[in-house]
């Protein structure tokens, strides 16, 4: 390799880091400010570029200039700023006062809006926009043939770094960011009209994400998945350049852009999993990133509310448990073979769901990278019975170990963090495995997955089936709600609570943290295994992001704060799931504004609502 | 132009009384007879809307000329699910599809996991699948079983078109750039396997793998220039072939350079390259635009009449695969999975493309590709020199079924 | 008897010194108070002593054995229990969930995933909760407390690991005076009768002189006079840099 291509090698891999900064350091500045992960980034992101395909093109009929171009990209990204800024007054503002883990579920209802939307009105055709005019095709440089925009994208990178610093350093609107950044109270505390900095801050973000999406269209159509496409990567990006820091993100870019270029070079596959081994070797070494500030508090405080106080059920609550538990041992009697395939899946995802909630209700862990644990139970029972010829119910044994035993292991790195960092570390875990499920085609069968996965003999027939699957889910969510009640949960809301004060009556923090992580992987890790059951094979799917977001979305919407909240979750989800998918193509956006709506209307969860709609009704009939 | 029509359902479905298990018990003598068709309507939206329109046509042309006759002139319907692009998903609305709306059988499927995960259900549920699009060999090969019919031709015998355009060339000297996952890299294996066995000398030079959807054209085409191959085998399509194509014609890649791209000649990835379009690159495809003549350009006319644009290769699949079924019950006179089975091996059906057969051995039907090369008219990217290849002479040979295909 | 005789305790930040060349002794039964104005080392010097802060150099020894460096939970288990400045109770929990989920980790039982907490040495946290005053609130949610009684329901998770030494970092700030008097009187007594010994850091003078035992005045990290509070009172050192600077009173100085 001649040095020439090295230096040819590094100039395209910058320009790759150039386009990828600018749509990070919107991310990351409305991070710092809302603390909001929002995951519609990506969409305002493929909103940028698609406005700009249709823009520019029209810009530049009427006079063929760079200028042109630039002024069509700036209308892109200035119509992607205001629509960000609607999303906010529409949507975010909203909801400020729920977690602010919600506020990232109202976003994800966002992203399935907008990928039916684009489709909607640009059609499911690829777009490649138009060439910067004036802009040569290719410069050589030592020999070596480079794309003349790549040198473009080079220059706007920092020239955009340039200019976010100086509106950082010499405007209001700069100062006020930069200290809620660092102390988002102080803010409020001095009389800083929170929520106009905040629709500004969505503004200036959306602005960047829509003007990522607009520059890229040289080089790389508009097309219907670049919304996912991107946002895995931009969230790398924020982390490993430290959340908030802007010049972090801008590091962090380039070297993710050069990882790429080179790690390319070397193993051809690599590109799949680079940015996130990076993120996850970033969070263990130095969990702040590389800018960020090693700041406890900004960690701790992402944390949510959770559950806020057990007691045993009512006997309101006794009853709707008994009639659930009636209702479903009977269910093989009243419904068909259809809707008992719906109930096993359901009774899966919500001891998924159940045990979620034992890291984020309970233990204040919010986890991005659930799925790991189901997809990991699913290929362990999976590859045992396909390629070990084991039986169901070994099988169904080893799953929970197995995601037992992988969560533990994993878990030892993620309890040492806390907050969105934490977080951000199960993702990159769930990632790192999803590769390796991925990439390991020998054993796991690649993206292909492996089939064959069917129940013994015995339990073959669906009602037997689902009444194994309704007795274990049943059992593991009982006995995970006696760890709940038992100290173990005690103990694990107690370091949530107050780590100072856990620490000082001698609780093991990060041993008891570790402890639920294994459990709380175990138990996914059985819900998983039975849904490979039911559905004959396993695939990369399982362990997916959107399979992570799912379990999230059920956990939710159900409601942190109750135990059951997200049992009712996974319910409602997968019910509306099933009723509307069947119903039209657009169900995308119907889910999508199912979960806003119940965003809006239950911001405490289902569950969590009718409890205060309860008391409410409760003190009011009180004389 | 996405033509979203909402799919029929009765919503009153979810209240009607359980029905039998697979659908094929006792309808009422004049009930029609319902396919359950599942795709990524919503995610491949670029295939699979041009796909289910051209079905929706070819059920309305086939009701219209009376129905299904070896049936008492029942009607002829496809119920459509979106398949949600995972497996999960998939094999939920193919249950759905088989015990609520009472599907005889089932078809479709995008996605290779999609499609493998439909198999075995099939298999396990002992009904029938026609895997109109699913592209991975082991369809056919080590997964297949019983139940299982293809329409398409597979990865490996596209791939094997490509090579016998090129093998005679001269070109020894290759370059790989392929998405990683199993479409991309079992494109790769089988390019490597057939050029080793037709070209001696041959070499692959680099091999690229950026991930499905996310190519970085500036490193890839870096990669490929720096080993300064004679020859460019590419599988890259979707989003990730326009990205790929500009940067290479920015950086002189393709100059004086053979090239043979999988999929490229289908207007679903070849419109998007608009005056990128390369001159000369050997690709299977369809130049849908070009073809006028007999019932092949009856069908474009009335397709391009009806949804106001050109079919697409998905339209062609769609349209021609909902004729093979309507056949394929003509044939059985029944619907019941064990006739349809029966009367689907070796059968050969008439199409708009001349007779299809579906070879027994494997379950893969001879539907073939045109292959060609990209051209420019104008501004519009188009094919030239092209030719329809049956898939009848690229078969999977033989004794490699036999040797990996336990049923 | 000494409980904790402290040795040579160093710790800077940045370069900083935040504490240097601290060193004291803490008797059982006896109440030692530290003081000094803000950034005098108190803070730092009480979370060396309760394992929040690793010193530089130095020992802490606890009934003669070193425990200097050691994580907060270790420190516990040799029996040091403290409260903390700004109140850490379990707020989602009642306020005998709190006593009861403190005297389950003393037992080391908080892996246990069977029977319920509720359940669990109930009697023995009756009793605490008794004994800081606090037992007619034990079903109440710790949050719902009025601030006073979260004061008290600390002491009584501090009481709950039955330690030899009590670390208090301002165990009455926020509290109305007479609630001060009492709370303190109650830690007084307790100590003199489980034995333990008591270092406490506190703003409000005249509690200070009211019930320490004696006194340690520390400024810009080190230890300037020691003694009876009458002593201290006295020592012309201390009213130049701890009450001379300050234009009121040293409790005004928040």
């Amino acid at each position: 390799m001649d040095a020439s291509f090295l230096v040819a090698q590094l100039l395209t891999g910058l320009a790759s880091a150039s386009s990828l900064f600018i749509t990070a350091s919107g991310l990351t500045l409305v991070f710092g400010v809302t603390r909001i992960v929002n995951f519609a980034h990506g969409s305002l992101f493929m909103l940028g570029a698609y406005l700009a395909v249709t823009i520019v093109p029209r810009l530049l009929d009427l006079h063929y200039s760079l200028p042109m171009f630039a002024l069509g990209a700036l209308a892109a990204a200035l119509i992607v700023g205001l629509i960000g800024v609607a999303i906010e007054l529409i949507l975010l503002r909203r909801i400020y006062r729920a977690p602010e883990i919600f506020q990232l579920l109202a976003t994800f209802g966002v992203v399935l809006v907008v990928q039916d939307l684009v489709i909607r009105i640009w059609g499911p055709l690829d777009i490649l926009g138009p060439r910067a005019p004036g802009v040569p095709r290719s410069v050589e440089i030592l020999g070596q043939r480079i794309s003349g925009y790549d040198l473009v994208l080079i220059a706007v990178g920092p020239t955009i770094l340039g200019l976010l610093w100086l509106l950082m350093r010499r405007t209001r609107f700069g100062v006020l960011v930069r200290a809620a950044t660092q102390d988002r109270e102080m803010v409020g505390a001095l009389g800083v009209d929170q929520a106009k900095l905040f629709t500004a801050t969505l503004f200036v973000g959306s602005f960047l994400a829509g003007l990522g999406g607009a520059l890229q269209i040289p080089f790389k159509p508009a097309q219907p998945a670049m919304d996912i496409a991107i946002i895995s990567e931009t969230f790398v990006v924020t982390v490993v350049g430290g959340m908030g820091s802007i010049p972090g993100a801008f590091l962090a870019a380039i070297a993710i852009g050069l990882l790429q270029a080179f790690g390319a070079l070397i193993i051809p596959e690599s590109t799949l999993v680079m940015a996130f081994l990076l993120m996850a070797v970033v969070l263990v070494v130095r969990p702040w990133g590389f800018l960020g500030k090693p700041d406890a508090h900004l960690g701790a405080r992402t944390a949510i509310e959770g559950v806020k106080s057990l007691t045993p059920l009512d006997a309101t609550g006794k009853a709707v448990v008994a009639i659930a538990l009636v209702a479903g041992a009977t269910l093989p009697l009243w419904s068909d073979a259809y809707g008992l395939k719906v109930a096993i899946e359901t009774l899966c995802f919500a001891l998924a769901a159940f045990a979620l909630n034992l890291l984020i209700g309970v233990g204040g862990m919010v986890s991005f990278g659930h799925a790991a644990w189901f997809g990991v139970g699913a290929y362990a029972a999976g590859l045992l019975t396909v390629k070990l010829g084991l039986h169901m119910a070994p099988a169904l044994i080893a799953a929970p170990l197995i995601a037992g035993a992988v969560a533990a292991f994993i878990g030892y790195f993620i309890v040492r963090l806390s907050g969105i960092y934490l977080a951000m570390l199960t993702l990159a875990a769930a990632q790192l495995i999803y590769a390796l499920c991925f990439q390991w085609v020998a054993v796991t069968g690649g993206d292909n997955g492996v089939v064959g996965v069917w129940p013994a003999e015995w339990a073959a027939a669906r009602a037997v089936y689902y009444g194994l699957t309704f007795l274990l889910c049943v059992a593991a969510i009982w006995l995970l709600r006696r760890a709940i009640h038992a100290p173990f949960g005690y103990a694990l809301r107690g370091a949530r609570d107050s780590h100072l004060r856990a620490e000082a009556v001698g609780i093991d923090v990060k041993g008891q943290r570790l402890a639920a992580f294994a459990l709380a992987g175990a138990a996914t890790g059985l819900a998983g295994g039975l849904y490979a059951f039911s559905k004959g094979s396993i695939d990369p799917t399982l362990l997916s992001i959107p399979m992570s977001i799912d379990f999230l979305a059920m956990v939710l919407i159900g409601g942190v704060q109750t135990l059951f909240g997200p049992v009712i979750g996974a319910g409602l989800l997968h019910a509306a799931k099933d009723f509307i998918m069947p119903l039209t193509d657009l169900w995308r956006t119907w889910l999508g504004l199912t979960i806003v709506a119940l965003v809006l209307a239950f911001p405490q969860g289902v569950l969590g609502g009718l409890a205060q709609w309860r008391a409410r009704f409760a003190r009011s009939r009180k004389p | 132009m996405s033509n979203t029509r909402i799919d029929r359902r009765s919503l009153v479905a979810g209240a009607v009384a359980a029905s039998a298990w697979g659908g094929q018990a006792a309808s009422a003598q004049d009930a029609p007879v319902r396919i359950g068709e599942l795709n990524s309507y919503s995610r491949m939206a670029a295939f699979c809307l041009p796909y289910r329109n051209a079905m929706q046509l070819a059920v309305e042309e086939i009701n219209a000329q009376g129905g299904l006759k070896s049936l008492g002139a029942r009607k002829f319907e496809i119920v459509f699910r979106d398949d949600g692009s995972t497996p999960g998903d998939a094999v939920r609305a193919a249950e759905e599809l088989l015990t609520r709306e009472n599907a005889a059988f089932i078809a479709g499927g995008f996605l290779s996991n999609v499609g493998l995960a439909l198999a075995d259900l099939a298999n396990q549920r002992k009904t029938l699948y026609v895997a109109t699009e699913p592209l991975t060999d082991a369809l056919t090969l080590a997964q297949g079983n019983p139940y299982t019919f293809r329409i398409r031709p597979n990865t490996y015998m596209q791939t094997r078109m490509l090579v016998d355009a090129v093998k005679d060339k001269g070109v020894k000297r290759w370059a790989i750039v392929a998405p990683n996952y199993e479409y991309g890299t079992s494109a790769a294996a089988a390019f490597k396997r057939l050029m080793t066995a037709a070209v001696p000398g041959f070499e692959v030079v680099v091999e690229q793998f950026p991930a499905l959807g996310k190519v970085e054209p500036g490193p890839v085409v870096g990669a490929l220039a720096q080993a300064r191959p004679d020859g460019i085998f590419n599988v890259l399509f979707g989003a990730d072939l326009p990205a790929f194509v500009r940067e290479g014609n920015n950086r002189g890649l393709f100059e004086k350079r053979l090239v043979a791209s999988l999929l490229t000649g289908e207007p679903e990835y070849l419109l998007p390259l608009g005056d990128e379009t390369p001159e000369g690159w050997i690709v299977t495809g369809y130049p849908a635009d070009q073809i006028k003549d007999g019932p092949h350009g009856k069908f474009i006319a009335a397709y391009t009449a009806k949804f106001n644009e050109a079919p697409r290769c998905g339209s062609l699949l769609g349209y021609v695969s909902a004729h093979i079924m309507r056949d394929l019950i003509e044939k059985a006179g029944s619907t019941e999975s064990g006739k349809l089975i029966a009367a689907f091996n070796d059968a050969t059906f008439d199409s708009i493309l001349g007779p299809i057969r579906m070879r027994g051995l494997d379950h893969q039907s001879t539907f073939g590709a045109w292959v060609g090369e990209t051209t420019l008219n104008g501004r519009t990217p188009a094919m030239k020199n092209w030719k329809y290849v049956s898939g009848e002479a690229y078969l999977h040979p033989e004794d490699e079924v036999k040797a990996v295909r336990k049923s | 008897m000494t409980v904790l005789a402290v040795e040579g305790l160093s710790k800077s930040f940045d370069g900083v010194r935040a504490a240097q060349n601290v060193g004291f002794t803490v008797n059982a039964g006896e109440l030692v108070a530290l003081i000094g104005p803000n950034g005098a080392g108190k803070s730092t010097t009480f979370n060396m002593v309760g394992g929040q802060l690793k010193p530089d150099s130095g020992r802490i020894l606890l009934d003669g054995n070193d425990i200097a460096g050691l994580s907060p939970r270790l420190i516990l288990r040799r029996g040091v229990g403290r409260t903390f400045q700004i109140a850490q109770s379990f707020l989602s929990m009642t306020v005998i969930e709190n006593v009861q989920l403190a005297i389950a980790a003393r037992e080391r039982e908080t892996m246990r995933m069977g029977a319920p907490l509720r359940g669990l040495h109930a009697d023995e946290a009756q009793t605490l909760l008794d004994k800081v005053g606090v037992a007619d609130q034990a079903e109440t949610l710790v949050a719902h407390l009025a601030y006073a009684d979260i004061k008290r329901v600390e002491f009584a998770l501090a009481l709950a690991a039955r330690p030899r030494m009590l670390l208090m970092d301002e165990p009455t700030a926020g509290m109305a005076p007479a609630e001060r008097k009492s709370l303190m009187t109650l830690v007084a007594t307790t100590a003199k009768t489980n034995g333990a010994a008591v270092l406490f850091t506190e703003h409000d003078v005249a509690s200070v002189f009211a019930h320490a035992d004696r006194v340690l005045v520390m400024a810009r990290g080190e230890i300037i006079a020691r003694g009876a509070p009458d002593e201290v009172r006295a020592d012309p050192l201390v009213r130049e840099v701890y009450l001379g600077r300050s234009a009121g009173t040293p409790g005004g100085q928040r």
